[in-house]
């Protein structure tokens, strides 16, 4: 008979046989030692693996940019993307804003039913063991990322891509059309739009972030803000980088909640795609951001 | 010639290789949420910069999407195959650091140590992660047999379990965490 299988595991992990018929049959049974030996090794590896060492999760940015990359258009929002406003920030401490949605936007609002579920964002975990795409089935569509697909692959995706580009620019065309009557010079092109999510202590704030480039290549950044509580301080607008962790201070808003000041030439916009709109306490003079981050999104180029 | 016995491997990650393979692109999520802080972790602890780490772990895994086709479950599990990929682009990036710094008449001090050192840094993250997926008991269980060294009956009483019961946590644990790691090696020499 051979080994006991739960002995073999213990006396992989060191402990004296007991029984002599153990170590005699080992002596003569090539299987069971190959066990021993195959168990032994896995726990000398585990030993030498430091006891409870963490993992540390990329940025919410990189599953963005493989989306992209590979050209797929988001049917659910799977993944809590407005996580605990608490969750320390990556960025120079006190400084940073909070960790939220870095959404690309397009022009469309996100519906209600697909945003993130709220009590798991609450508790700021990540459950890592489920099947995220079984807990959002239910979700509609929320057909909000274009696929800026740099080699996007298969006809299919190429196709679908076009379709959601050609729905995207009408939608932006549209915008634009409006913008132009409103405030803008025909000489102006948009190159860059984000729609402005709120951020949990913020419900149902939003807004929209707009790139002109005029006929002498100048940038400028046109942002436009709504919040349905008055805010208290004042509205500062950001260009933030993908891993928030740098991020340049663009200006404040007015009193109307909307605000445009010129991009300097040096600034990449791919390497500063997020604009960030933080609640400034009044009379406060330090440059850092609050923290308090009203809405977030990110810019389509 | 591979003449192991492979145990039983894992259902749900198998399931999520089947449905991987296939082409679900939500299965490219799930796999991405389950195994991106394994590669990234791995990726930053090697190149100890977070825009390269960032940069590997989204090529590794618009790598592994795109090469699943030669995705072979009974040769690797889908997380030591992603190591491998890792693997390559981290080796990549060192050279592409390597190239820069030979540009820049700089001596490229730092190529060779991680590369030699992969293999660990992989492995050792693996298990500590698959050791933090086991249930409570079994996983307190393994950690006092393996880091504090107690014998099964020393386990039995700290933890006021029947010895009988703390052999079993042991024995599956391992099968489990050996399935889990299964075909690192092979990944490797690969």
């Amino acid at each position: 008979m051979h080994t006991n299988p739960e002995v073999l595991a213990l006396l992989a992990l060191g402990e004296h046989p007991v029984d002599p018929a153990d170590t005699e049959h080992l002596a003569d049974c090539e299987q069971c030692r190959a066990e021993l030996e195959s168990l032994t090794r896995l726990i000398e590896q585990g030993r030498h693996a430091p006891d409870r060492e963490t993992l540390d999760e990329p940025s919410e940015a990189v599953w963005a940019a493989i989306q992209s990359e590979l050209g797929f258009i988001p049917v659910t929002r799977s993944w809590p993307t407005v996580p605990d406003p608490s969750t320390p920030v990556h960025a120079t401490p006190g400084s940073g804003p909070a960790a939220g949605p870095v959404t690309p936007g397009n022009g469309l609002p996100t519906p209600e039913g697909s945003r993130p579920d709220a009590s798991r964002a609450a508790s700021g975990t990540r459950s890592r063991s489920g099947d995220p795409a079984s807990k959002t089935s239910a979700a509609p569509p929320a057909f909000d990322q274009p696929t800026a697909s740099r080699d996007g692959r298969g006809p299919r995706r190429r196709v679908l891509a076009l379709v959601l580009a050609a729905a995207l620019a009408l939608i932006a065309g549209i915008g634009i059309g409006v913008g132009i009557d409103r405030m803008r010079q025909p000489s102006e092109t948009v190159i860059g739009q984000a729609t402005l999510q709120a951020l949990p202590a913020w419900p149902g704030a939003n807004g929209t972030a707009t790139v002109e480039v005029d006929s002498a290549g100048n940038r400028t950044l046109v942002v436009d803000l709504h919040t349905p509580q008055p805010a208290a301080g004042s509205q500062q607008v950001w260009l933030i980088d993908k891993t928030i962790t740098a991020m340049q201070p663009m200006g404040f808003l007015n009193a109307d909640g909307r605000g445009s000041w010129p991009i300097p030439a040096g600034t990449d916009l791919s390497k500063f795609p997020i604009v960030d709109v933080s609640d400034e306490p009044a009379g406060d003079t330090t440059v850092a951001h609050s923290g308090d981050s009203i809405v977030r999104g990110q810019l389509q180029l | 010639m591979d003449v192991r016995v492979r145990p039983p491997t894992d259902g749900e990650a198998e399931a999520l290789a089947v449905r991987f393979v296939a082409g679900e692109e939500q299965a490219l999520e799930a796999v991405y949420r389950r195994w991106s802080p394994l590669v990234y972790s791995l990726a930053l602890r090697s190149l100890g910069q977070v825009t390269e780490a960032e940069d590997v772990t989204q090529k590794v895994f618009v790598a592994a999407w795109n090469g699943r086709a030669g995705y072979q479950p009974e040769r690797a599990s889908l997380a030591t195959w992603l190591l491998g990929i890792a693997r390559n682009k981290i080796v990549d990036a060192h050279k592409a650091r390597a190239r820069e710094a030979r540009i820049a008449g700089q001596v490229a001090r730092n190529v060779a140590r991680p590369i030699t050192e992969g293999v660990d840094v992989a492995q050792r993250l693996l298990i500590a992660d698959e050791i933090a997926r086991l249930d409570a008991v079994p996983q307190e269980v393994l950690r006092l047999a393996f880091y504090e060294d107690l014998t099964h009956a020393q386990i039995a009483q700290r933890l006021q379990l029947p010895p009988g019961t703390v052999k079993s946590h042991i024995r599956r644990s391992l099968i489990k965490l050996r399935t889990r790691l299964g075909g690192l090696t092979d990944a490797y020499e690969s």
